[in-house]
């Protein structure tokens, strides 16, 4: 591949009024160290018919050799603001109605990536009306931040048997799988009011728990173990 | 504008031109014009990091001396058909060009493929047997255990990462000729950010100076660091010190490097901030869950675990402490990724001279490693002048030693011997 097309692509000569080709070499941290080898001398040779550009998730993956032959540049991840104003620009463009909490439920369902923000927002967009913060965790198949904080809650508080109904509610009426509850579980908990040692020691319990229901043990067994274990730590915080 | 590369603008066209590796390069000339088939060395094995001028030297050396250049390397596949195809047929006799005057080039040796270029290697050690041209290898890592019957054919030429001084002064320079008016301070900061490898800086000046009439430190900012250590010390920094369980799990997340060798840069360091028995134990603790996570990512491809390792591997491990900050301590390369790459280096000289200490006395290599390697250590260590002729008649190579003998010991036999 790299000492085939990559190098016949860039030593033939581009066509019509450009300066030079531009090869985009996309997850090439993927690249194993062999096929990254057959691409350093590629890259500086055919300098005056192509130009290369590597996009990475992490630059200590590509061999030295190579990124010498690169200038470097990080892309740091979106702010909230810059996130807002594009999903905005693209409602407006789109003739879609977005209000305030339909942003806010996409950046809590997207996190920073602002490809699955937009592809989030068509999908909301599509089931008509206005885009809301219903239509958004509707169609994404997620619980209201603060309905998986309450049913925390309840659980540090010792209301086990609430906490668990909350439960039930987020698995029979909203359809949520257990998996995506529980990933739910790990982002709220570092938003919970109490100290930042819990915090840490939790998400090993909470993961914990991730990892059986993804080996195909029971979400309703594992999630209300995961509760009880809340409520236990509550105790241990208050007392 | 320009179309060029400046690092291809700018490189040697003379050996004079070749920084901080002049000697290096001078000795490429020389090699050149004494060369003949049946002297030795046969080949020069220029070996060192990326971009401090080893491939440079030869094309200016070349240049000066108006000969013509063959050059293979890891771009063209090197199979053992394909090394005699092009290699072979350009080395031997019947290509005999004017004059003689040609030099083949094997660029990125290292870089022969064990798999797609099957043979690469037994194909090279048939042309350096026979060429009719001086041959010049060129290399990252000489010691790789597979260029071993290549050295044997070799005089090795290392070359040293350029001073930060000498590559500032370089872009200095390159600067002047464009007609950027660059402060001295933004010169020195891209200089060091290199570390070392003057096509890396060259690379990144003219991504902030081209086209433009002068250059600031504001400039810089869009450079990324290529010093991946300061970047990690920023992200330990953030983990250990911060103030939320959140913060510390984006610093870990949003880290330049890949989380993998984050645990180990984690695992070096973390007992400094811990000072209690218990405390250091749950700290460990917190970082062996992280990577039972990742085993089991590894296993069975479950990739949604990958927060749990981020949670774990920072705010586990730094929330582990009663107290939070401590001192500020120095934090340490990977002892572990450096003892494993330094033994390697090791196993693979002395696993070099076990073979040929084999071949001469009929014993196997492992055989020779234990019961000759011994003595044959005592006996350089005891007397230099004896020893240097073992290390001749055994046909090791004097460098590979320095891994068998104290320093000492080998600088005497490779001064006997040169």
């Amino acid at each position: 591949m790299i000492r085939g097309i990559v190098k016949d692509f860039a030593r033939t000569m581009p066509l019509g009024e450009v300066p030079f080709k531009i090869l985009v070499l996309d997850e090439a941290d993927a690249l194993t160290q062999e096929a990254q080898q057959a691409l350093r001398r590629t890259m500086e040779r055919f300098t005056r018919t192509c130009r290369f550009i590597l996009v990475v998730n992490y630059s200590s993956k590509i061999i030295e050799p190579i990124q010498s032959r690169c200038a470097l540049f990080r892309f740091s991840p979106l702010s909230k603001e810059d996130l807002a104003r594009r999903l905005l620009y693209v409602a407006e463009r789109e003739g879609v109605m977005l209000d305030d909490s339909g942003i806010e439920a996409i950046l809590y369902v997207c996190g920073g990536d602002l490809r699955r923000a937009i592809n989030t927002l068509q999908a909301a967009a599509a089931i008509g009306g206005s885009v809301t913060a219903d239509s958004v965790f509707m169609v994404t198949g997620k619980a209201r931040p603060e309905e998986v904080r309450e049913m925390i809650g309840l659980a540090l508080k010792g209301d086990f048997v609430k906490a668990r109904k909350k439960l039930h509610d987020l698995l029979v009426t909203y359809g949520l799988s257990g998996i995506d509850v529980v990933r739910q579980i790990h982002r709220e908990l570092f938003n919970l009011d109490i100290p930042e040692r819990w915090k840490a020691q939790l998400a090993d319990t909470v993961g914990e728990i991730d990892f059986r229901m993804s080996e195909g043990a029971d979400e309703e067994i594992q999630l209300s173990a995961l509760l009880a274990k809340f409520a236990y730590v509550g105790s241990q915080i208050g007392g | 504008m320009s179309r060029l590369l400046w690092a291809e603008k700018y490189a040697p066209r003379k050996v004079s031109e070749v920084v901080e590796n002049r000697k290096a390069a001078e000795r490429v000339v020389e090699f050149i014009l004494n060369w003949h088939p049946d002297r030795k060395p046969k080949a020069l094995l220029l070996w060192g990091p990326a971009g401090v001028g080893k491939t440079a030297s030869v094309y200016a050396a070349i240049n000066e001396l108006g000969y013509d250049l063959v050059e293979v390397n890891a771009s063209d596949k090197r199979s053992l058909d394909e090394i005699r195809r092009t290699v072979g047929a350009a080395s031997s006799l019947s290509s005999l060009v004017k004059g003689g005057k040609r030099v083949i080039l094997v660029d990125e040796v290292d870089g022969i493929s064990g798999s797609e270029d099957k043979g690469g290697i037994s194909g090279l050690v048939e042309i350096l047997k026979k060429t009719v041209y001086p041959v010049i290898l060129v290399a990252n890592d000489a010691w790789d255990p597979k260029l071993a019957p290549i050295r044997d054919f070799c005089e090795l030429i290392r070359y040293n990462r350029i001073r930060s001084n000498v590559v500032a002064s370089v872009l200095a320079k390159i600067c002047e000729r464009e007609g950027v008016d660059a402060d001295p301070l933004v010169l020195k900061k891209i200089a060091e950010n290199a570390k070392g490898d003057l096509r890396a800086a060259i690379n990144d000046l003219q991504m902030v100076a081209e086209g433009r009439r002068s250059i600031t430190m504001d400039d810089l900012g869009v450079l990324s660091l290529r010093d991946q250590e300061k970047s990690v010390f920023d992200t330990l920094k953030a983990i250990f010190y911060g103030k939320s369980a959140q913060g510390m799990i984006m610093a870990a997340s949003s880290s330049d490097v890949d989380y993998e060798l984050l645990m180990q840069w984690m695992c070096e360091n973390t007992w400094q901030h811990m000072q209690h028995p218990k405390e250091l134990a749950d700290a460990y603790n917190a970082l062996s869950r992280a990577d039972v996570f990742l085993g089991r990512i590894r296993n069975r491809q479950h990739w949604g675990l990958l927060s749990y390792v981020f949670a774990l591997m920072s705010a586990g491990v730094s929330l582990s402490r009663e107290t939070s900050g401590g001192g500020a301590p120095k934090y340490q390369f990977p002892s572990w990724v450096k003892d494993m790459s330094a033994a390697r280096a090791r196993r693979n000289a002395l696993g070099g001279i076990a073979s040929k200490v084999g071949e001469k006395c009929h014993v196997s290599s492992k055989e020779a490693f234990l019961s000759y390697l011994p003595y044959i250590k005592f006996i350089i260590e005891a007397n230099p002048e004896v020893g240097a002729k073992l290390v001749k008649w055994l046909g090791i190579e004097p460098e590979a030693i320095e891994f068998l003998v104290s320093k000492e010991a080998a600088e005497k036999v490779k001064k006997i011997l040169s």
